[in-house]
C-alpha cells in the first residue's frame, strides 16, 4: 500500500514539473499563437542562471528569483526583437524558435561545457511517513506549481487585463479596433509565458541535474500536455499535466516501463482526433478577421 | 532585348553552378606518403551527444602515439618509423561517420582505424575498413555479434577487425563477482536479490542481457529488469518500482550521466540496501564529492581513475589527464585504445611488415603487456580477455578497488 | 507559351545536376563523394517535402520517419525474403505511402499548427516502437543491410558509381517534382494552399487532396530510405527520430520550398557548410541556427527565393517593385 502511495506522489511530483511547462506553453501558443519550440531551452536557461548563481554563492531563493528575470528579460528582447515578425505566418515563428533552440544550446555548451550541471539541494530533509519516503523538495516544487497556477489563473480569468487577452485572443482586429493594445498584451503574455519556464528551470535544477539539452526533452511533454487540455486553457493544463503525470508515473512503476515516453505521445494524438481543441476546451490559436 | 532576363538568369546560375563544383572539388586531397610516418587513423565523437565516451578515443590514442615517438619510434623492414594521428569528428551523426572513415581509408590512407565507441558506427565502418584489408580496433563489446570464426578467417568478411573489449560475458561476469565480493563485507551478509535498471538504448540492452546472466549464475535472484526511456530525469517511479520488490542491491547500467541522476533519487527514496553503478569511476565520485548512508559499488571500464588497485593504472591517468584530457565519467574507457596502438605496434614489428595479413597474423600470436593486463591476448575470434576493476564506497566513504578475473565460460542460459 | 515557361524553369536545375554529375572528373576526396551521397538522400526526401509543404502548404515534422519505414523495409525485405536493392525501393515506397496515408488521414482533421505537433509526435512514436520491437526491427541496436547493389550487373559499391547512382535519382526526383508542380494537380494543390474554403467551394475534395499530397511525399521519403539503407549498411532507429526530422523541415526552409532548386540547394548547404566553414562544432552550430533565423525572417522564400529575386532585380533593369511583381506573377504560376 505505501508503494501505492509513493507512486501517487512520485506521479504529483511528475505532474507538477510538466505543468509548469505546459502553463508557460499554452499561454503563449494559446494566446497569442507562437508555437515557440524553444521553450524547453528557456527552461534549460533558467536552471543554467540558478547553477550560475547558487555557484558564486548566492541563496537558492534569489537564484530562483534572477532565474525568472533572467528568462522574463529574454523572452521580451526576443519577442520584441524576432517573434513579433512572425505574427503573420506563425509557421516561421516556429521555425525560429527551431533555430533558436539549437543557438542556445550550443551558446551554453560554449561557454560552459555540455557536462550535467547540479546544485545541492535547497532542502534536504526526507519525511518517512509509514513507510513513504516523501522529499521536502519535492513538496516545495508542488507547492509552488500551485501557487503559481492559483496566481496565473487569477490574472487571466479574474482581471481586466485577462479579459482585454481574452478579448484579443477572440478577434485580434477587433479588439485591436477597441482599443485594446493588442501587441502589448501579446508581449506582456510571452514574457510572463518565459519568466515561468524560468522558474520552471529553477525548480529543475533543484530536483534534478540538467544538460544544455535537457530542454528539448521536456518541451514536447509540455506542448502534448498544453493540447491535451486545450490551448489557452490554465485549469485544462494543470488537469492533463496531472493526468500525464499519474500515467507516466503508474505505466513506469507498473507497466511496460520501456513505453514511457510513448504514452503522452499516444494520449496527445487520441485527444487531438477525439476532441481537438482538448479535453477542457481551448482556442485554437488566435484568429485574425480575415 | 538579346538576351531575356530568363536566359541571363540561366547564365548566371550556370556560372554559379561552375565555381562551386570547381570549389567542391578542391576537396581532393591527393594522399601523399611522407617517409618514415605512418599514419593511423581515429573516428570518435568529438562533438554531439557521445562526446563523453567519444573524447577519450583520440586522448587515449594521441598519449600512445607520443609514447612512441617520443621513444625513438619503431623499427620495420630495417627502418624507423614514427606514428601520426589523423583524428576525425563523427559528430555523433552515422554519415559523418562513414565520409571520415571513407577519408581516412581512401584519401589519407592510413594503417589502422580506432573507433568508434558508438557501436553502429562501428558495425557500418567495418563494411568499408574491411574490404580495403584496414585493421580495425573497436571498443564495441557488441561486436561479437559480427565476429565469429566465419567471419574471422582469412578471407572472411571481418578478418581485419578487433575487439579491444572483453567479450560481454566476461566482463559481466567478472563485474557481477566484483560486485557481489566487495558488498558483502559492506552489508555484513549475503545479498541474495538484485534489481537491474538500465537505459532502453542499444547498449543498455545488450549489455543487460548478459550482466543478467552473469547475476543468475552467482545465484543471485533477479525479479525485475527495469528499462528507462534514456532521457529520464525523474527516476522515482522506476525506483520505487524496484523499491517494492526489496532488493538488497539496485544495479544501474548505462549510463555514467543518467545513473548520476538517478542515485541521490534512489538515496532519497531508500529504494534498496546497497547499490551498484556501472561504469562510474571512483574519480567521479570523489570530484562530485558524492556519498551516500550505504554500500555503492562502481566498475570501470576497464580499469578505474582516482582509485585503482592495478600499479600502472596510476601512472596512466597521470599522463593522460596531464596531456590535457578532461575528468570525465568514462575517461577510463581511453585505456580500450592506447593499449591496442601499443599492441599494433608490436605486432608490425614482429612481423617485420606493414602487410595486413602478417599484422593479423602477428596480433593473434602476440601477449603484450599493457596498463589493462600484463597479459593481453586475442582469441581466434579476434577478442581480448582481461579482468575488470570493481571498486565500493563504504559509507564513510572509503573507496577500496580489486580486479576481477573473468569466468572462463559463459554461463549456461 | 506555358509549356515554354515550364519547361525554362526545369533547366536551372537539369544544368545543376549535370555540373554535379560532372564532379567525379575533378578527382574529389571520397569524404565528399561520400558526404554528398548522403545529401543526395536528402534531397530525395526533400522533394517530397516540397511537395507537401511548398505546393500543399502543410508542415511536416515527422518527415525523416517516413525516410525511416523505407529503410527498414528495405532492411527486413533483404533479411527476411532475400529481396534485392531494384527490387525493394517500390515496395519501401509503397511502405511508406501507406504509413503516410495511417498518418496523414487523423492528423489532417486537425488544423495547422497542431498537425505539425501531430506529425512530431508520430515520428516520435515510430522511433520507439522501432527501440521496443525486439529481434524484427533489431531494438536499438538496429538492422544491418548486407549485399551490394548491382546495375546491370556492374557493381555500384565503388563511391564514385554510387554517388552517379544518387545522381540520377535526385534527377529523377526533380523532374517527379516539377511535374507535379506544373500539372493540374500541382493547381489544385496550390489552390488548397492559398485558401482552403475557397477551394472546397470550388468543388475540389481538400481532404482526400492532402492526404494525396502526404501520401506522395511519402514515396518520395520511401526511394530515399532505400537509398540510404544500402549506402549505410547499418540504420539504427535514432536515425529516423525527431531532431533528423526537424532537420529535413529546416533545409526544405532554408533552401525554399517552392522553387525546385530549393531542395537542391537546401541538402547541398547543410550537408557542407560544416565542411567549408571548418568552424569548432560549437560554434558552427551556432552560425547555423543563427543563420536559419535570419533566412526565415528575412528571406522567407528560402535562399534560392532570396537568389532570384535578387538576380531578377539585378538583371530587369526595371525598378525594384516592378521586378518582384514579375517575380510574384511567376511565382503565383507556380
Amino acid at each position: 500500500m505505501d508503494i501505492f502511495i509513493q507512486q501517487i506522489l512520485n506521479g504529483l511530483s511528475i505532474a507538477s514539473v510538466i505543468t509548469l511547462i505546459a502553463i508557460g506553453v499554452t499561454l503563449i501558443f494559446g494566446l497569442t499563437g507562437i508555437i515557440n519550440f524553444a521553450h524547453g531551452e528557456f527552461l534549460m536557461i533558467g536552471g543554467i542562471v540558478t547553477w550560475l548563481a547558487v555557484s558564486a554563492g548566492l541563496g537558492f531563493p534569489i537564484a530562483v528569483v534572477l532565474a525568472i528575470l533572467a528568462v522574463g528579460l529574454m523572452g521580451y528582447i526576443l519577442e520584441r526583437g524576432l517573434f513579433r515578425f512572425t505574427l503573420e505566418r506563425p509557421t516561421n515563428g516556429f521555425i525560429v524558435s527551431l533555430g533558436l533552440i539549437v543557438v542556445l544550446q550550443h551558446v551554453v555548451v560554449l561557454f560552459w561545457n555540455p557536462n550535467q550541471k547540479s546544485i545541492p539541494r535547497p532542502l534536504t530533509t526526507v519525511w518517512e511517513v509509514g513507510g513513504v519516503r516523501i522529499a521536502s523538495v519535492r513538496v516545495m516544487v508542488i507547492l509552488i506549481t500551485i501557487a503559481v497556477v492559483a496566481l496565473s489563473f487569477r490574472m487571466i480569468t479574474a482581471s481586466r487585463y485577462g479579459r482585454a487577452l481574452r478579448a484579443s485572443v477572440e478577434d485580434r482586429d477587433t479588439a485591436a479596433l477597441m482599443g485594446i493594445p493588442v501587441r502589448r498584451y501579446i508581449t506582456g503574455v510571452f514574457v510572463l509565458g518565459s519568466a515561468l519556464a524560468g522558474l520552471g528551470g529553477a525548480l529543475l535544477i533543484a530536483l534534478f541535474p540538467i544538460t544544455p539539452f535537457t530542454g528539448g526533452t521536456m518541451v514536447m511533454k509540455g506542448f502534448a500536455v498544453a493540447l491535451i487540455g486545450g490551448l489557452g486553457n490554465i485549469y485544462g493544463a494543470v488537469a492533463a499535466g496531472l493526468i500525464l503525470g499519474i500515467v507516466e508515473g503508474f505505466s513506469a512503476g507498473y507497466g511496460f516501463s520501456q513505453w514511457t515516453d510513448a504514452y503522452s505521445f499516444v494520449l496527445m494524438i487520441l485527444v487531438l482526433i477525439v476532441r481537438p481543441h482538448g479535453l477542457f476546451g481551448g482556442t485554437s490559436g488566435p484568429r485574425m478577421a480575415s | 532585348m538579346i538576351w531575356s532576363r530568363e536566359d541571363l538568369k540561366l547564365k548566371t546560375v550556370l556560372k554559379l553552378a561552375a565555381s562551386a563544383a570547381l570549389c567542391l572539388g578542391a576537396f581532393a586531397h591527393p594522399a601523399f606518403a611522407e617517409d618514415n610516418i605512418v599514419k593511423i587513423g581515429v573516428v570518435a565523437a568529438e562533438s554531439g551527444s557521445f562526446v563523453s565516451a567519444g573524447h577519450t578515443l583520440p586522448a587515449g590514442v594521441g598519449l600512445a602515439v607520443k609514447q612512441i615517438n617520443d621513444a625513438g619510434g619503431f623499427k620495420v623492414g630495417g627502418k624507423t618509423y614514427k606514428l601520426e594521428m589523423v583524428k576525425r569528428d563523427d559528430r555523433t551523426d552515422i554519415a559523418t561517420a562513414i565520409a571520415a572513415t571513407q577519408e581516412l581509408v581512401r584519401d589519407v590512407k592510413v594503417q589502422a582505424i580506432f573507433g568508434s565507441e558508438t557501436h553502429d558506427f562501428t558495425l557500418a565502418m567495418a563494411k568499408i575498413t574491411q574490404p580495403a584489408k584496414i585493421i580495425h580496433f573497436a571498443g564495441n563489446s557488441t561486436l561479437a555479434k559480427i565476429l565469429n570464426p566465419d567471419s574471422v578467417k582469412p578471407g572472411g568478411e571481418d578478418h581485419y577487425l578487433f575487439q579491444s573489449e572483453p567479450q560481454e560475458f566476461q566482463r559481466s561476469g567478472s563485474t557481477a563477482r566484483g560486485v557481489l565480493s566487495l558488498l558483502e563485507p559492506l552489508l555484513g551478509f549475503k545479498p541474495k536479490k538484485s534489481v537491474m535498471i538500465v537505459g532502453n538504448d542499444a547498449t543498455g540492452q545488450f549489455l543487460s542481457s548478459y550482466y543478467y546472466k552473469a547475476l543468475k549464475a552467482e545465484g543471485q535472484d533477479v525479479p525485475d529488469i527495469i528499462f528507462y526511456p534514456p532521457d529520464t530525469t525523474d527516476f522515482s517511479p522506476f525506483l520505487t518500482r524496484a523499491k517494492s520488490l526489496n532488493p538488497d542491491i539496485i544495479h544501474f547500467w548505462y549510463n555514467g550521466d543518467s545513473t548520476l541522476t538517478a542515485l541521490p533519487q534512489a538515496l532519497e527514496l531508500g529504494a534498496a540496501k546497497s547499490y551498484f553503478l556501472f561504469g562510474v569511476d571512483p574519480g567521479i565520485w570523489k570530484e562530485k564529492q558524492l556519498s551516500a548512508d550505504v554500500p555503492v559499488a562502481m566498475s570501470c571500464v576497464p580499469v578505474c581513475w582516482g582509485e585503482s588497485s592495478n600499479p600502472k593504472a596510476k601512472a596512466y591517468f597521470d599522463a593522460y589527464f596531464a596531456a590535457g584530457a578532461p575528468h570525465g565519467v568514462t575517461s577510463s574507457v581511453s585505456l580500450l585504445y592506447h593499449d591496442y596502438v601499443h599492441f599494433l605496434v608490436e605486432a608490425w614489428q614482429k612481423a617485420d611488415s606493414f602487410d595486413p595479413d602478417k599484422t593479423v597474423e602477428a596480433l593473434l600470436s602476440l601477449h603484450h603487456q599493457g596498463v589493462v593486463s600484463d597479459d593481453l591476448t586475442f582469441n581466434p575470434t579476434h577478442q581480448v580477455t582481461h579482468a575488470t576493476e570493481v571498486c565500493a564506497a563504504a559509507p564513510g566513504g572509503a573507496i577500496s578497488c580489486a580486479m576481477q578475473q573473468p569466468p572462463a565460460e559463459a554461463p549456461k542460459s | 507559351m506555358k509549356t515554354g515557361n515550364a519547361l525554362r524553369s526545369l533547366l536551372p536545375v537539369l544544368v545543376i545536376l549535370a555540373l554535379i554529375a560532372a564532379v567525379p572528373l575533378f578527382s574529389p576526396s571520397n569524404r565528399f563523394l561520400s558526404l554528398a551521397i548522403s545529401a543526395g538522400t536528402n534531397v530525395i526526401a526533400l522533394y517530397g517535402l516540397s511537395v507537401l509543404f511548398g505546393q500543399t502548404g502543410i508542415l511536416s515534422m515527422g518527415h525523416a520517419a517516413l525516410v525511416g519505414v523505407g529503410a527498414y523495409a528495405a532492411a527486413i525485405l533483404a533479411r527476411d525474403f532475400g529481396v534485392g536493392f531494384w527490387t525493394a525501393l517500390p515496395v519501401a515506397a509503397l511502405a511508406s505511402a501507406v504509413f503516410a496515408m495511417i498518418v496523414g488521414i487523423p492528423s489532417l482533421r486537425v488544423g495547422g499548427h497542431h498537425f505539425v505537433i501531430m506529425t512530431f509526435a508520430f515520428g516520435q512514436l515510430l522511433a520507439i516502437v522501432l527501440t521496443n520491437g525486439g529481434d524484427y526491427t533489431g531494438a536499438a541496436t538496429g538492422l544491418d543491410i548486407a549485399g551490394p547493389v548491382t546495375l546491370f550487373g556492374a557493381d555500384m559499391s565503388d563511391l564514385t558509381r554510387y554517388y552517379l547512382m544518387v545522381v540520377a535519382f535526385v534527377t529523377a526526383a526533380a523532374v517527379a517534382s516539377w511535374a507535379i508542380i506544373h500539372s493540374s494537380y500541382g493547381r489544385t494543390l496550390r489552390a488548397i494552399r492559398e485558401n482552403e474554403k475557397l477551394a472546397a467551394s470550388l468543388g475540389i475534395n481538400v481532404g482526400r487532396h492532402k492526404i494525396g499530397a502526404f501520401v506522395v511525399s511519402g514515396v518520395f521519403a520511401g526511394i530515399s530510405g532505400v537509398l540510404l539503407a544500402y549506402f549505410l549498411g547499418h540504420i539504427s532507429p535514432s536515425q529516423f527520430s525527431s531532431f533528423p526530422s526537424i532537420y529535413l523541415a529546416l533545409m526544405v526552409m532554408i533552401g525554399g520550398a517552392r522553387l525546385i532548386e530549393g531542395p537542391l540547394a537546401g541538402g547541398i548547404l547543410v550537408a557542407f557548410l560544416p565542411e567549408v566553414l571548418n568552424l569548432d562544432p560549437v560554434q558552427s552550430r551556432i552560425v547555423y541556427g543563427v543563420c536559419l533565423i535570419a533566412v526565415i525572417m528575412l528571406l522567407p522564400d528560402g535562399l534560392i527565393g532570396g537568389i532570384v529575386r535578387a538576380l531578377r532585380v539585378a538583371f530587369s533593369g526595371k525598378p525594384k517593385q516592378e521586378a518582384e511583381c514579375d517575380g510574384a506573377a511567376s511565382e503565383a504560376r507556380q
